[in-house]
C-alpha cells in the first residue's frame, strides 16, 4: 500500500467508497436488525433484540418476539451479531485538507470548507463504527473556525453534515510562535477587538454614518428577513447598548461568529492542553459569557486542573495519552498518572477523542481505557452518550433508544472481546459499510486487489 | 465588561467555592527560634516565638502562650527567622514580547506556571516573586507579585496587576515596527507596510508615555498605540498599579524623575546602576527602586565595563538607603532565584548596612509592590510566610532548615533528600540499574547536613581544635575546621567538645552470644546484626565502632570485622567486613608454643611467593602474536573438553574424537565458556549480544563454509587458533552492539564450566539481578546422538532473591555457527526470555593448575597446544590464606594472643620474616620489653587487669610505657554491651598515668590504625566516616557526658 503514489490513494478511495455506499440505494425505508445482545446503552442490553429502523429513526427496540417488525423491510444482523449504538467523536480535526489556518483570529473561516469528503479518515471511522463526527479545526490557533458534525458517509459535505456550523474553536494554549502570555494576550484581545468593533458600528449607526449597512449592501450581503433587523446584544457576559439600531445583517461576517459566542448562540472548544492553560481558558470563556457552551479539549497534564474544571462545570474531551508521565522535580522519579481517573475523581464529565491518541478508534481507546481500570460503562459511555451530549445531540445520537437516529454498529461480538470485528455499520438506517465488502480490508488481510486495480500506473513501484 | 484580570481571579475564586475552599479545620502552630528578624518595628526578637493561625500570623514575641491543640516545632537557639524573601525581579513568567510598544494587555501571570515546583528557590528561602511579562519594550505589559508555593492558583497571585512593566533604556529601544497582513489582502487594500514604533531614544521614551498618560487623561484611542492601549493601560493604572520601568543611566532615571514629578506617577525605577547621585531627588520624590547589582555570576570572568569606561559603582546601593529610598533588591545578572541573597551580599559591598539588605530582601519589595499588606515583614495579621535560617540569613554561608508560605512548609531539607542529594554518581547508578537500586538509594536516604560546632574539637590524632566545627554529610565528614559551611537544610548543634566515635578493639557485640568459630574467609557481615537497644547503649556512650570477633579462640585464625552499632541500616553498618585476624601464640604445651602459627605462617609466605612469582612472569610475559587462520573449532575444542577430564589417556582422547566425528560434529561440551546476553525484565525484548541472531553478511558465511570444508579433512592442527577467529568475529558483534543495544535492556554475563558429572557450575553477573557476582549451578542434559541440549540454572544471590535460568542450547553442533542458550531467566516474580550466546569457550578458574603437582606435565603437555604457550598460571586463590596475604600488605591487621616476654618475641620475630606487623594482644610482659618491639609490631591490646602499673608507687603505666615507645596501643572491651565503658577505662589509665591526648588516641586513632581502618574511622578528617561524639567536657573526664552521638552522619537516638 505504502508504494501507492497519492493519485492512485485518492482514486482507491474514491472507488471504495462508492462501493460501500452501493447498499444505500436499495436499503429503502425500512431496516430490521436483528442481533443476539443490543446494547441500547452501556449497561442496558437485550438479549435476542430486534431493532426496528424506519426514515432513518429507531422505531421500535426490544426482545424479538416482543415488538412488531414490518414484513416488508430488510433484516440484516443475527443471532451472533451484537449490536452497538455507532461510536460519537466528539472532536476531531482530521478529515480536512489541514486542520489550521495561521491567522490568529479567523471565526470567519469554516471547515466546510476543508472537509475533503473521500480523505481516508472518514472511511477509517466507518472501519470502526463511529457514525458521528464533530469535525472542528485544530489547536494551534487563537481562535479558530466554525466547525460541523459530520457523518462519515456522503460524497459532499453537505451530504455528510449532521449539524452544520456548529462550534467554534478557542485555543489558551500557546499557538506556534507565541508564548503563554501572547497567546493569552491575543486570546482575550479578539474578544477587546470585537468589543470595539461593535461600539464603532453602533456609534456609526448614531452618527448616522451607516457605514456598516452600505458595507454590507456593498459586499452583496442579504439583508432580508431576520437579517434585516437589529437586535439588542445577547450574552450573559458583556454588552454593547445600541446594537439593536444595527440589522444582525450588516455585522461584519469576520465578527459575526465570535458575537454568537458571546451571545450564547455558538458552542466553543476550547484547546488547553496543559493545566496553566486551563484557568485561562475558563476565564476567558466565563468574562465573555459562553462558560456554559464550553468544551474544554485537554491533554494529559490538564488533568493536575481537575478540580477548577470540575468546579466550573465544563465538560472535557481527554484527547492524546489516557496515562500522563512526568518526573518529580524533586526525586527525578517517574510518575505515572491515569488522567480518566484524574477527571473522574474531580467528578468532570468527559469524553474520549481519537485525536493525538495511538489510534483512530474510539472503540480502542474505550478499551484502552477499560485496561487501565476506567469501569466499562463509563468508558463507553465516554464514546457514546456523553460525546453526544456534549454536541447538544444526545436526543439523537448516542445509544439505541426509540427515537434516534438509526446509527447502529453490528459486532461479530462481545464488544471487549479484542478479536471482534465490526461486521456492518448502518448511519440513518442505511446500511452503509459491510466487513465482506470493505476493499482495503481485503486487501491488507488477504492481499485481494480491489477491482480494478491493475489498470492503474503503479508510478511508485518503479 | 471585564477583561482585566483583576476581576478574572476574582471570577475564578468563586468558581473554586464548593470543591476547594471548602472550610479547613482551624489550624494553629508555633514555630520558635533564637533570633526572629520581623523587620517590622518589633525588630529583632530573642528567643522569640510566631504564632499561627490558619495561615496567618497572630503575634510575634518573646511572651506568647502556647494555645491547647497547637503544634510547637522549636528549631533552636542557633536558629534564625526571618520573612518570606521576596524576589524584586524574576523572569519566571517571561515571555516574548508584544508586537505593540506598549503592551498593557500582555499579563505576566497568564505566562506564570502555577503547576510548576520552584523547589530551588523555596529551598533558599525565596517565598515570592514579581514575575514580568516581558521586557524589551516601553511598556511590556501587567507584572504580578506571586507565592512560588502553595496549592490554589488563586491564593498563590498576592497582586495581579501590580505594575506596568516596562523601560526606557537600551533594552526598549529596539521595537520592530508593527504590522499585520489584511485580511483579505486584495489590490485594493494591499499589505501594507510596518508602522515604525516609538521609542528609539531616552526623549522618544518620554514623548511616547506623556502621549499615552494623555490619552489615559482624556480617554482618547491613540491608534498609534494600537486601538486597546490606552484603555488597558487606563484600566490598569485604576486599579492601582506602580510604573515600574528599567532605567540604568543617569540621564534615564533623572528623565523619569522628572516625568513621575510632572505626572504624578507612582515610580519604581528598577536597574538603577548610576542612581547613586540622584539618590536624594529619588528620595524627594517618594521613588522606589528595584537595585540589581551591577555584577554576577554573569560577570565573573568578563569584563563588566560601564558606559564611562569604568567598573560599575558598587555604592549605589547604600547611597540610595541611606537618602532613605524604598530599596529592593533584584537578583544579580546571571543569578538564579536561589542566589538571592548572594545579590543582597553583593550589593552591600559598598556599605549597605544588614537591616537595609535584609528590609530590601523582604518588606522593600513588597511596599514598591503594593503587597505591603499581606507580606513582607513579620506582624500580626500578615501572611505567615517565613524562613528558617540556620545562621545568619545575610552570611551567604548559612542555609536554609525550612520555609514556610501562609503557615504550611513548602520546603524542608527532608523534601529535596532524593536523588539529587546522593551526588551525581547515585543518579547515575539510578539511571542505569533501574527500579531496584533506586528503591535501594531511596531506603537508604542520606541523612540531613550537620554542623557540630564545639568549644573544643579533639580530632582524634591528638590536635585540638578550639573552637572547632564538623559538617557532617552524605553519612561522611565533608569538612573540618574552625569555620565550615552551612549548607541549606544543615541542623546545627553546638556542644562543649566533640571526639571522634571510639574504637573497641575486640568486643563481642553483634553476634548475640554466638560462639561459632568460624574459618578465617568466612563473611562475618552475613551474621552482624546491629541496631538493637544494647547495641545503641553502647553508641549512646560514644563507641561508634567495634572490631567485633566471634568469642573462643582457633589456631587457624578468626575473622574480625569492624561494625558500627546502632547505624540506621545494614550498609552503613559494616565499616570494614574483615579487619582483622585473630591468632594465638601458646600452646598448652608450651614447648609447642606457635607452632601452629609458624604452620599457618609458612603455608601463607609459600601462597603468596607463588603470586609473587605469576606476577613476575606476567610482567615478563608476551602472548605470542597471533596467526590468523580460519579454520573451525573442531580439535581445540575437543581437547578443551579433554581438559576437564584429565585421568583420559592420549590414546582414549583420539578414539573418543573419531567417536565424535561420526556423531555429526556433536559438541562434546557446548557449555563451558563465557556467555553473553541482554535481556529486559519488563517488555518482551529480547536480544543476545548485539546482532548475533544474524549472520553478519556474506563473507561470514563463506568463511564458515571453509572452516567445514577443514574440518571434514580433519585438520585438527590448523584449528588451534579458532578460538582467536571466533573472537575477533564476537568483537565486531559487540560493537555493533553498542550501537543497536535498546534502552532499558539489562546486559548479563556469565562463566560457566560443565563437570564430567554433568553438572554445570559457574558465575553471573547481572546488574538486575544482583550487585554482585552470583556462584550459578545447574544441570546439562543432551540426549545421544541430539542436537538439542538441555540446560538449567540457578543462583541465590546475597542481595536478592534466588534466580533460575532454564532453557535449551538449540543447535550443540561444533558446526553451529555460534552456541545459542535460549531460555527463561526468572527472580522471584519477575522473568524474561533470554537468549545468550557462547562469546568464548574459555573458563579461566577450570584452568588454572590444581594443587596436585602430578597432574602438572599432562597439563602442560595439552597446554603445549594451546595459544597461550608458556602464558604463567595464575595461583589457585586461596580464600583461607588471602587475608593474610592482605595482611602482608598491611589491608588487614593480624592480632596474635601471646603474653611472655619470650614468646611475644618469638611470635614478633616470626612475622618479622612475612614482613608482617602482628598486634599482641594480652600481652602483659610487653611493656617489659617495649624497647625491643618498637617498629615491629603494629600495636598492643593489654587487658583490662593491667590499666594500672603493678606493685609500687614507682612503676608507671604499662600503656603509657608503650606509648612513650612508639608503641599504639588501643582499649578493648572483650565483651559486649561492656564497651560502653571504654572510655572510663581511659580515664582510668589516665588516673595510673597515661597521659590524656595518649589515651584519647588510644581510644580513637590509634585503635583505628591497630585495626586497619583508620582510612575510615578514629580521627576527624575530610572524608572520614560520620561518626562523631559530642559531649558536655573533657571526654577523659568520668563526670562529662555524652549529648549526641552520630554514626555514619545520623543521629542515634
Amino acid at each position: 500500500m505504502s508504494t501507492l503514489t497519492f493519485a492512485s490513494r485518492t482514486l482507491l478511495g474514491s472507488l471504495v467508497l462508492p462501493g460501500l455506499l452501493a447498499s444505500a440505494a436499495f436499503a429503502g425505508e425500512k431496516l430490521v436488525i436483528e442481533a443476539g445482545r443490543v446494547i441500547v446503552s452501556p449497561g442496558n442490553e437485550i438479549l435476542g433484540g430486534v431493532i426496528v429502523i424506519e426514515d432513518g429513526r429507531i422505531t421500535a427496540v426490544g426482545k424479538r418476539g416482543e415488538i412488531e417488525v414490518p414484513w416488508d423491510a430488510p433484516v440484516v444482523g443475527g443471532p451472533d451479531h451484537v449490536a452497538i449504538p455507532g461510536f460519537v467523536e466528539a472532536y476531531s480535526a482530521r478529515g480536512m485538507d489541514r486542520p489550521n489556518e495561521n491567522v490568529d483570529v479567523a471565526p470567519f473561516l469554516n471547515v466546510r470548507d476543508s472537509v475533503d469528503p473521500i480523505n481516508v479518515t472518514f472511511e477509517d471511522y466507518l472501519r470502526w463504527g463511529v457514525t458521528t463526527i464533530n469535525t472542528q479545526q485544530g489547536g494551534d490557533c487563537v481562535v479558530g473556525a466554525q466547525g460541523r458534525v459530520l457523518k462519515p458517509v456522503g460524497i459532499t459535505v453537505e451530504e455528510m453534515t449532521v449539524r452544520p456550523d456548529y462550534g467554534l474553536v478557542l485555543s489558551a494554549s500557546p499557538k506556534r510562535g507565541k508564548s503563554r502570555a501572547t497567546q493569552a494576550q491575543a486570546l482575550r484581545g479578539a474578544f477587546g477587538d470585537l468589543e470595539l468593533y461593535l461600539q464603532d458600528v453602533v456609534t456609526d449607526a448614531k452618527d448616522g454614518g451607516d457605514l456598516a449597512r452600505r458595507e454590507a449592501l456593498y459586499q452583496g450581503r442579504d439583508m432580508e428577513g431576520e437579517k434585516a433587523k437589529g437586535r439588542a446584544m445577547g450574552g450573559s457576559a458583556w454588552k454593547v447598548d445600541g446594537l439593536e439600531l444595527i440589522p444582525r445583517g450588516a455585522i461584519d461576517e469576520k465578527w459575526e461568529p465570535l458575537l454568537g459566542l458571546v451571545e450564547g448562540r455558538t458552542k466553543a472548544f476550547v484547546h488547553a492542553t496543559a493545566a496553566r492553560d486551563v484557568l485561562l481558558a475558563l476565564e476567558v470563556a466565563k468574562d465573555n459569557g459562553f462558560l456554559q457552551n464550553t468544551v474544554m479539549i485537554v491533554n494529559g497534564d490538564a488533568h493536575k486542573a481537575a478540580a477548577h474544571i470540575a468546579a466550573a462545570g465544563v465538560p472535557v474531551v481527554i484527547a492524546g495519552n489516557l496515562t500522563y508521565t512526568e518526573n518529580d522535580p524533586v526525586t527525578g522519579e517517574e510518575i505515572e498518572t491515569d488522567v480518566i481517573a484524574a477527571f473522574e475523581a474531580a467528578g468532570a464529565t468527559y469524553a474520549l477523542s481519537s485525536s493525538d491518541a495511538s489510534s483512530n478508534s474510539l472503540w480502542f481507546r474505550a478499551e484502552r481505557a477499560i485496561a487501565q481500570g476506567t469501569d466499562p460503562m463509563k468508558a463507553f459511555n465516554a464514546v457514546m452518550q456523553t460525546p453526544a451530549d456534549m454536541l447538544g445531540i444526545g436526543d439523537q445520537v448516542g445509544s439505541l433508544e426509540r427515537g434516534k437516529l438509526g446509527n447502529v454498529v453490528l459486532l461479530t461480538g462481545d464488544p471487549l472481546d479484542p478479536s471482534t470485528w465490526v461486521d456492518e455499520v448502518v448511519i440513518e438506517g442505511e446500511r452503509v459499510y459491510r466487513r465482506s465488502e470493505d476493499v482495503r480490508n481485503k486487501y491488507v488481510f488477504e492481499g485481494e486487489e480491489p477491482t480494478g486495480i491493475d489498470a492503474m500506473p503503479r508510478t511508485g513501484e518503479q | 465588561m471585564s477583561l482585566q484580570h483583576g476581576t478574572a481571579s476574582g471570577v475564578l475564586a468563586c468558581l473554586l467555592v464548593g470543591s476547594l475552599a471548602a472550610a479547613p479545620a482551624l489550624d494553629v502552630q508555633v514555630v520558635k527560634a533564637g533570633t526572629i528578624h520581623t523587620v517590622d518595628a518589633s525588630g529583632v526578637i530573642e528567643n522569640g516565638a510566631i504564632l499561627i493561625e490558619d495561615g496567618r500570623i497572630l503575634r510575634v514575641g518573646t511572651d506568647i502562650e502556647v494555645p491547647p491543640g497547637a503544634t510547637v516545632i522549636d528549631y533552636g537557639a542557633s536558629a534564625v527567622i526571618v520573612p518570606g524573601l521576596i524576589a524584586a525581579d524574576s523572569s519566571l513568567a517571561e515571555g516574548a514580547p508584544a508586537e505593540r510598544t506598549a503592551a498593557p494587555d500582555l499579563l505576566a501571570l497568564d505566562g506564570f506556571d502555577f503547576y510548576a515546583t520552584f523547589t530551588e528557590s523555596l529551598g533558599s528561602g525565596v517565598t515570592s516573586a514579581y514575575i514580568t511579562p516581558a521586557r524589551g519594550r516601553l511598556i511590556a505589559g501587567q507584572g504580578a507579585v506571586v507565592k512560588l508555593g502553595g496549592d490554589d492558583p488563586d491564593a498563590r497571585v498576592l497582586k495581579a496587576g501590580a505594575t506596568v512593566h516596562g523601560a526606557v533604556d537600551d533594552s526598549a529601544r529596539r521595537t520592530p515596527g508593527y504590522w499585520t497582513p489584511p485580511i483579505p489582502a486584495t489590490v485594493d487594500v494591499g499589505l501594507g507596510i510596518p508602522e515604525e514604533q516609538l521609542p528609539r531614544s531616552t526623549m522618544g521614551a518620554v514623548l511616547a508615555l506623556n502621549e499615552l498618560l494623555d490619552g489615559v487623561a482624556s480617554g482618547e484611542r491613540l491608534d498609534a498605540y494600537g486601538p486597546r492601549a490606552v484603555r488597558d493601560l487606563a484600566a490598569l493604572l485604576k486599579g492601582g498599579a506602580v510604573w515600574r520601568l528599567d532605567a540604568d543611566m543617569p540621564q534615564e532615571i533623572s528623565a523619569l524623575a522628572d516625568l513621575a514629578e510632572r505626572r504624578s506617577m507612582t515610580l519604581v525605577i528598577s536597574g538603577a546602576t548610576y542612581a547613586g547621585d540622584l539618590a536624594e531627588r529619588l528620595a524627594e520624590l517618594n521613588i522606589g527602586v528595584v537595585y540589581q547589582p551591577p555584577m554576577g555570576p554573569a560577570s565573573f570572568g568578563s569584563d563588566n565595563i560601564g558606559p564611562d569606561g569604568k567598573l560599575p559603582p558598587v555604592d549605589t546601593a547604600a547611597r540610595l538607603a541611606k537618602a532613605g529610598v524604598v530599596l529592593a533588591i533584584a537578583p544579580a545578572p546571571g543569578a538564579g532565584l536561589d542566589d538571592l541573597r548572594f545579590s543582597a551580599a553583593l550589593a552591600r559591598r559598598g556599605g549597605l548596612s544588614r537591616e537595609d539588605a535584609l528590609e530590601a530582601l523582604t518588606l522593600g519589595p513588597a511596599t514598591l509592590y503594593g503587597v505591603a499588606d499581606k507580606v513582607g515583614s513579620l506582624r500580626a495579621g500578615k501572611h505567615a510566610d517565613l524562613v528558617v535560617f540556620n545562621g545568619d540569613p545575610l552570611d551567604v554561608s548559612s542555609g536554609v532548615l525550612a520555609t514556610y508560605i501562609d503557615g504550611e512548609v513548602v520546603w524542608s531539607p527532608e523534601m529535596s533528600l532524593g536523588t539529587a542529594e546522593l551526588g551525581p554518581g547515585a543518579t547515575l547508578a539510578g539511571g542505569e540499574r533501574g527500579a531496584a537500586n533506586r528503591a535501594k538509594s531511596m531506603a537508604s536516604r542520606p541523612a540531613t547536613p550537620v554542623v557540630l560546632s564545639v568549644d573544643h574539637l579533639y580530632l582524634g590524632d591528638g590536635d585540638v581544635l578550639s573552637p572547632g566545627e564538623v559538617l557532617l554529610r552524605n553519612g561522611r565528614v565533608a569538612e573540618v575546621g574552625t569555620q565550615v559551611s552551612r549548607p541549606g537544610g544543615a541542623r546545627v548543634i553546638h556542644a562543649p567538645a566533640a571526639m571522634p566515635g571510639i574504637i573497641d578493639c575486640l568486643g563481642h557485640l553483634g553476634l548475640e552470644g554466638s560462639r561459632r568459630m568460624p574459618s578465617t574467609d568466612f563473611d562475618l557481615t552475613r551474621i552482624v546484626e546491629a541496631g538493637d537497644d544494647g547495641d545503641r547503649a553502647v553508641a549512646k556512650a560514644g563507641v561508634t565502632t567495634v572490631v567485633m570477633t566471634p568469642r573462643g579462640e582457633s589456631s587457624s585464625g578468626a575473622p574480625m570485622m569492624a561494625y558500627r552499632p546502632a547505624s540506621a541500616d545494614p550498609d552503613s553498618s559494616v565499616v570494614d567486613g574483615l579487619a582483622a585476624l585473630r591468632l594465638v601464640w601458646p600452646d598448652s604445651d608450651r614447648s609447642k608454643s606457635g607452632a601452629r602459627v609458624r604452620d599457618l605462617l609458612e603455608k601463607a609466605a609459600k601462597y603468596d611467593a607463588e603470586f609473587a612469582e605469576y606476577e613476575q612472569a606476567m610482567a615478563s610475559w608476551s602472548p605470542e602474536p597471533e596467526v590468523p587462520n580460519l579454520t573451525l573449532p573442531g580439535a581445540d575444542e575437543e581437547e578443551d573438553a579433554d581438559e576437564e577430564e584429565e585421568d583420559e589417556d592420549d590414546d582414549a582422547d583420539d578414539d573418543k574424537k573419531k567417536k565424535k566425528k561420526k556423531s555429526k560434529d556433536l559438541d562434546p561440551d557446548p557449555v563451558t565458556g563465557i556467555w553473553l546476553a541482554n535481556f529486559d525484565f519488563d517488555g518482551a525484548e529480547v536480544g543476545m549480544d548485539g546482532a548475533a541472531q544474524v549472520p553478519e553478511d556474506d563473507d561470514d558465511e563463506e568463511a564458515d563454509d571453509d572452516e567445514e570444508d577443514d574440518d571434514k579433512e580433519g585438520d585438527d592442527k590448523e584449528g588451534d587458533d579458532d578460538d582467536e577467529e571466533e573472537d575477533s568475529d564476537e568483537d565486531s558483534d559487540d560493537e555493533d552492539s553498542d550501537e543497536s543495544e535498546p534502552l532499558g535492556t539489562e546486559s548479563l554475563r556469565m562463566q560457566i564450566r560443565l563437570n564430567a558429572d554433568g553438572s554445570v557450575e559457574g558465575f553471573l553477573r547481572s546488574a538486575a539481578l544482583s550487585g554482585e557476582l552470583v556462584a550459578v549451578s545447574g544441570s546439562y542434559e543432551s540426549e545421544e546422538g541430539e542436537k538439542q541440549a538441555k540446560l538449567a540454572l540457578s543462583g541465590a544471590p546475597l542481595d536478592g532473591e534466588p534466580f533460575t535460568f532454564e532453557g535449551v542450547i538449540e543447535d550443540a553442533t561444533v558446526s553451529a555457527e555460534a552456541v545459542v542458550f535460549t531460555g527463561t531467566l526468572a527472580q522471584g516474580e519477575r522473568s524474561a526470555e533470554v537468549s545468550a550466546r557462547r562469546d568464548s569457550r574459555e573458563y579461566p578458574m577450570a584452568q588454572r593448575p590444581g594443587p596436585v603437582v602430578a597432574d602438572e606435565d599432562d597439563e602442560q603437555d595439552s597446554k603445549s597446544k594451546s595459544k597461550d604457550k608458556d602464558k604463567p598460571k595464575e595461583p589457585r586463590l586461596d580464600s583461607k590464606l588471602e587475608p593474610f596475604r592482605r595482611a602482608m600488605r598491611g589491608e588487614v591487621a593480624i592480632l596474635v594472643k601471646v603474653d611472655r616476654a619470650d614468646e611475644i618475641l618469638d611470635c614478633v620475630a616470626a612475622f618479622e620474616g612475612l614482613g608482617i606487623q602482628p598486634v599482641l594482644l594480652s600481652a602483659s610482659q610487653a611493656p617489659g620489653i617495649a624497647g625491643q618491639l618498637t617498629g615491629r609490631v603494629r600495636g598492643i591490646l593489654l587487658d583490662n587487669s593491667v590499666l594500672r602499673p603493678g606493685d609500687g608507687l614507682a612503676s608507671d603505666s604499662p600503656l603509657a610505657r608503650l606509648q612513650s615507645a612508639g608503641i599504639p596501643v588501643g582499649f578493648h572491651s572483650g565483651a559486649e554491651e561492656g564497651a560502653a565503658y571504654l572510655p572510663l577505662m581511659a580515664a582510668y589509665a589516665v588516673r595510673h598515668g597515661m597521659s590524656p591526648t595518649g589515651a584519647l588516641r588510644a581510644l580513637t586513632a590509634d585503635a583505628a590504625a591497630i585495626m586497619a581502618i583508620d582510612d575510615l574511622v578514629g580521627t576527624l578528617a575530610r572524608g572520614m566516616s560520620g561518626d562523631v561524639v559530642l559531649l558536655d567536657g573533657n571526654p577523659l573526664d568520668p563526670a562529662s557526658s555524652v549529648l549526641h552521638v552520630f554514626v555514619a552522619g545520623r543521629e542515634v537516638h
